[in-house]
């Protein structure tokens, strides 16, 4: 199964919070035990706060999910991948990163 | 303007500590004053970055919106002596004065669900500028990646219904590109108080906090990349960036210096950061 972020969004841009959370509802309404495929073509722009309110959040609840995911990138842009990468990364880290950022707040 | 109340500026307004703190101060000396036209002096300031106009336009807005305050000035003094004010539009007249030096990145402001038409300001009137040829294509994409992050970021966590204001300019002798994004909302303290429990308690510890990547101050998903990636990306291309919030200014610059930071006496709301761009990059 694809799932066109453009489709979801109608629109080029997924950059703001609240486009974030549609593509959040809509990973959502799948079984987590099938396998997705995510295709970012067509979209021109990706924002770390898109992402975290879609991807991240999901990843954030259900950490084995991202393992039956396949990313589709636009040829031309190696940002997004970096950026998609990063933010599964920091939410699989999730509580044990909060420890250890506790652990430098308190060195400052 | 007999019994007008008159506010000046003078000497130099830079992108750096001593220009904000000016524009702050001039908050605050109007802030006393309401329901009246105040007079801005500017017949001793010998400069003034014009990306700053981004935050002019933030403070006369708020006071504006706040005090009812109205401002006059000498147009015909200020059409001679920095006409770029005009060129970038912090000075509407009726007589629209084109941007023939083709430096300014026009004074524009935003609110955060003006998602393609802050695109296409970001990619009309900055990155396509013809102030900024030495640019690769690979660099404006990724300063436009780094952009957008700051305008979803103003989306997530300023907490405004204020827009906010965006400015840039050009200067070709020293192959520099200044651009000030300014908002009116909380700034970053409040939110990271309270994430950390009262841990972080100062607005230097929360800029700090921000810059770390995987900070977020949101609940119930990840978050806090934007600001890292940033950071990183103006460490890696000869640029620098400044985060002023509460009381507290913050440049990238000082990592080489023996300043961590350093504290308005009179802070202004909200968050501004400025990218200083240079076009050593390749």
């Amino acid at each position: 199964m694809t799932i066109e972020v453009k489709k979801v969004l109608d629109s080029k841009l997924a950059i703001n919070a609240s486009a974030g959370e549609k593509l959040f509802k809509c990973l959502k309404s799948y079984n987590r035990a099938e396998n997705l495929r995510i295709s970012f073509l067509g979209i021109e722009l990706l924002s770390s706060a898109f992402l975290n309110e879609s991807i991240g959040k999901v990843v954030l609840q259900d950490p084995d999910i991202y393992n039956r995911w396949k990313f589709i990138y636009p040829k031309d842009n190696s940002i997004f991948e970096a950026k998609v990468e990063d933010v599964i990364e920091n939410a699989l880290l999730g509580e044990k990163y909060d420890h250890l950022i506790d652990g430098v707040v308190i060195s400052l | 303007m007999k019994n007008q109340p008159v506010l000046s500026l003078e000497g130099e307004l830079y992108t750096n500590f001593s220009g904000v703190k000016q524009l702050f101060q001039f908050y605050h000396r109007a802030n006393e004053f309401t329901n009246t036209t105040i007079y801005i002096d500017m017949y001793h300031l010998s400069w003034i970055d014009a990306n700053l106009s981004s935050l002019f336009s933030a403070v006369l807005f708020k006071l504006g919106k706040e005090n009812n305050l109205q401002f006059s000035t000498d147009l015909t003094f200020l059409k001679n002596k920095f006409d770029v004010l005009f060129r970038n539009g912090f000075f509407i007249t009726s007589e629209k004065i084109p941007d023939d030096r083709e430096s300014t990145v026009v004074l524009k402001e935003f609110n955060s669900d003006q998602d393609s038409e802050f695109i296409t300001y970001i990619k009309d009137d900055l990155l396509n500028h013809r102030g900024m040829p030495n640019f690769s294509p690979n660099v404006k994409e990724g300063i436009m990646n780094e952009l957008v992050e700051v305008y979803s970021n103003i989306g997530l966590h300023a907490k405004t219904t204020f827009p906010f204001f965006v400015c840039g300019q050009y200067y070709p002798k020293q192959g520099a590109l200044n651009f000030s994004v300014v908002d009116l909302g909380v700034g970053f303290l409040p939110a990271i108080k309270e994430k950390t429990r009262g841990e972080v308690d100062t607005d230097y510890k929360a800029i700090v906090w921000a810059l770390k990547k995987g900070h977020t101050t949101k609940r119930d998903s990840p978050g806090g990349l934007g600001l890292f990636n940033l950071r990183d990306y103006c460490k890696k291309n000869n640029s620098n960036m400044q985060i002023i919030t509460g009381n507290t200014f913050w440049s990238s610059e000082f990592e080489t210096t023996i300043f961590d930071y350093r504290e308005f006496p009179n802070p202004f709301v909200g968050t501004i950061i400025n990218l200083l761009f240079s076009d050593k990059i390749r």
